[in-house]
């Protein structure tokens, strides 16, 4: 390994030593193959941080990590869903995993069952705050009824008053006025109360920022979410630490992932129960 | 008169366009002096008597409670149909509620809704308070017309001569009652759901921010022993979907039930209220709005003034309902100003809404009346006869649990606005953007012209951001 190779690593393999998971993995069993390539490594993390910055990206600009309870929202303006949010986290960390593990070691057989099964406690929780949010009547639903009542049913209603209000205002300013201007002002002021209104609605569902979405709801802070997100990041800083750590030395393909034990996925599950069950009556941000 | 000396508030509850049969007409159906139902009343349609009949679901299920549906017309030609029929008689007979409403585009399935009365049991809550405290049978909407007429009668004794809601010019210039309460130093409100209608008054405008609050702080009011001298209360017209709002002020077909419910509301607030032993409520309603009543209106004295319609406002609208609340008032009352039987047209004259200026006028030495018509009107203090404030009626009552449901919610949403909502939602395009500041000059005052919305949350929308803007919230 290089000294460029051991500085990049030895920050989170002291994490992950100080978890104790990767005690469990630092010994290395019969049959562990040869340290890394270093070229094949350089590339896996580049494929990685791609992989990392094209969902982030994606995720902000669509819905894909948002929660569209009101699809009148522009995709940029939906909130983040902690649910959506944990799904899409731990699918990065293990699917990134494998694409790094398989790069530098030429070898895809590195899934465990302890990946999948945070992957299957995240899934669950996402349906579940799905289900949840279909479930129960919330401000949300309201502000999506009274709006689909004013004929917004999306964005693209929005978008197409706005493009109304714009085509009138021109017509307006033709020389000479036009015979209907009259007529043409109410339109425009009918539509602009729309869309006041629309925004006036919309104010409370609209994004604060990645953190305040994914820990706050209408009432505020919510501890229900603080320690869903706090146990996600923290299981999630050891695995990736595990892996790198693990990657660099000469642990076999198949224990390069970190092996949580009971204790720590009945933990993640507990807490994402505890989100779940909170959700139901929390008001929806 | 002891009232004259112990009631220091007055609230005014006015809900929408039901008949003193419709609610009431059953209330005392044993007692022969008083003027309800006998049960043989009735209108003919196609040579067939239709009678006044009940449903039998008690309590009421959510389509017996928005009996008529479709809506009745209202209008002054339809009024004036209901009352003399069609061709018309030479005098108000009671008998073309039937014929008007089956003459409606396109023609209602039922020929019997404007016949449709409640039993007290299915509306216990206005049945109850009716008789603990008291009714009156001879309360008359001030004018054959639509609500706004008749509302601006209450507030100014006149519509200066408009029949129908979307004729008046904006603000409506008649000085008011609550400019006369103003003037006196005494202390005024106007507690409202969503669009208040009383805020059209040019009276009104320099001080609205100031008098002007939602319904939920009149509770709080009342709890606290805050009320003004007078209270007005303005029902919630229009369907809310963003705050699950359903109209609770009874306007056909809106279900009465939630009228029941602001009405217990109301007189719950007020009678554990520190200031309910000072305390006269009021509950009545605008008009009949198409709902059959069978005594014919009485002839009336003219307000005075113009009459760009050429109608002289010189006969009353149908019967409404008038429950008489306060620890003044007898149980059991059967609130009258003349003999029973049809009214003569020569004083004394019935009650109608002027009635509620000419109490306030007495009450807290407002001055001479604002137009012909309050001046003749009786007032509610004699009925009041109680020597110490002792009637203390139930502690509480108890509304029919009902909550509007999404699909019902939707449903009202996308219906055509009534009369009432359209009027309000053009009414709110002429309101000023901002509160006008103390001391500015009123506008002119100039016709409606914006359009009628397509829908009722439409129409919503439109009133309330409007007038929202206006008062500063």
């Amino acid at each position: 390994m290089s000294r460029l190779g051991t500085r990049t690593t030895i920050g989170l393999l002291s994490l992950a030593l100080a978890s104790g998971a990767l005690a469990q993995q630092a010994t290395n069993p019969p049959g562990a193959t040869k340290p890394v390539d270093i070229t094949r490594l350089t590339i896996a993390i580049v494929v990685v941080i791609v992989a990392i910055a094209a969902i982030w990206l994606y995720g902000r600009r669509t819905t894909l990590l948002k929660d569209n309870l009101l699809p009148q929202i522009a995709p940029e303006r939906q909130p983040y869903s902690l649910g959506r949010w944990q799904m899409a986290f731990w699918f990065v960390i293990i699917f990134d995993s494998f694409v790094a593990i398989y790069i530098a070691r030429d070898d895809f057989n590195s899934l465990n069952p302890q990946a999948l099964w945070l992957m299957g406690i995240s899934a669950a929780s996402g349906v579940s705050a799905v289900v949840v949010d279909v479930l129960k009547d919330s401000p949300a639903d309201a502000a999506n009824r009274g709006l689909k009542a004013l004929g917004l049913q999306n964005y693209d209603d929005v978008e197409r008053t706005r493009a109304e209000i714009a085509q009138r205002e021109a017509l307006l300013k033709t020389v000479p006025p036009p015979a209907n201007a009259p007529q043409l002002a109410v339109e425009i002021s009918d539509r602009e109360l729309l869309l006041a209104a629309y925004e006036r609605v919309i104010r409370p569902f609209v994004s604060q920022g990645w953190y305040k979405d994914l820990t706050t709801d209408t009432n505020g802070a919510a501890l229900h979410r603080v320690q869903t997100l706090v146990w996600t990041i923290a299981l999630g800083v050891v695995f990736i630490a595990t892996v790198i750590a693990n990657l660099t030395t000469g642990v076999a393909t198949h224990l390069i992932m970190p092996q949580f034990d009971t204790s720590l996925l009945l933990l993640l599950g507990i807490s994402n129960a505890g989100y779940i069950g909170f959700k139901y009556p929390e008001p929806q941000q | 008169m002891p009232a004259l000396e112990g009631i220091e508030h007055v609230i005014v509850l006015m809900l929408e366009n039901r008949s003193f049969d419709c609610m009431l007409g059953k209330l005392y159906p044993s007692d022969p002096s008083f003027e309800g139902l006998r049960g043989g009343e009735n209108n003919v349609w196609l040579n067939q008597p239709v009678p006044v009949w009940s449903s039998t679901n008690t309590p009421l299920d959510s389509t017996s409670a928005c009996i008529p549906d479709p809506d009745p017309g209202e209008s002054f030609t339809d009024m004036t149909m209901q009352l003399f029929g069609q061709p018309p008689a030479p005098t108000a007979t009671m008998a073309g509620f039937v014929q008007n409403y089956m003459a409606q585009t396109p023609m209602p399935a039922s020929s019997r809704a404007p016949m449709h009365y409640f039993t007290p049991e299915q509306v216990p809550v206005i049945s109850t308070l009716a008789k603990s405290f008291g009714v009156c049978d001879q309360w008359y909407a001030s004018a054959p017309c639509q609500t706004w007429p008749n509302r601006f009668f209450t507030h100014t004794g006149t519509s200066q001569g408009f029949v129908n809601n979307d004729q008046f010019p904006i603000p409506f210039p008649a000085p008011s009652i609550f400019g006369l309460l103003s003037a006196a130093g005494r202390s005024w409100r106007v507690y409202f759901h969503d669009v208040p209608q009383s805020i059209l008054l040019r009276d009104v405008w320099l001080r609205a921010p100031l008098h002007y609050r939602f319904f939920s702080t009149f509770l709080s009011d009342a709890i606290n022993g805050t009320l003004p001298n007078y209270s007005f209360i303005e029902p919630h017209y229009f369907t809310d979907l963003f705050l699950n709002r359903i109209p609770n002020d009874q306007h056909p077909p809106h279900n009465v039930l939630y009228g029941e419910q602001l009405i217990a509301a109301v007189y719950n607030a007020v009678r554990n209220s520190p200031v309910w032993k000072k305390s006269l409520l009021v509950i009545t309603y605008d008009e009949h709005g198409g709902c059959f009543d069978h005594m014919p209106p009485p002839a009336a004295v003219s307000p005075g003034g113009p009459l760009p319609q050429g109608f002289a406002f010189d006969r009353y609208g149908v019967r409404v309902p008038a429950v008489i609340v306060s620890p003044y008032m007898p149980p059991g009352s059967r609130v009258r100003a003349m003999p029973t039987g049809v009214p003569s047209p020569a004083a004394p004259h019935p009650f109608d809404h002027t009635s509620i200026i000419k109490t306030l006028r007495l009450l807290f030495n407002l001055g001479g009346p604002l137009t012909n018509r309050d001046a003749a009107a009786p007032d509610l203090l004699g009925p009041l006869s109680l020597i110490d404030p002792q009637n203390d009626g139930p502690a509480t009552v108890t509304p029919v649990p009902a909550t509007p449901t999404i699909a019902q919610l939707e449903t009202r949403a996308a219906a055509s606005p009534n009369g009432m909502q359209s009027a309000l939602s053009q009414m709110a395009a002429q309101l000023p953007p901002q509160p006008l500041p103390p001391g500015a000059a009123l506008p002119p005052p100039s016709a409606m012209v914006a359009p009628a919305q397509a829908t009722v949350a439409r129409a919503h929308l439109n009133a309330v951001s409007q007038v929202r803007a206006f008062l500063g919230l």
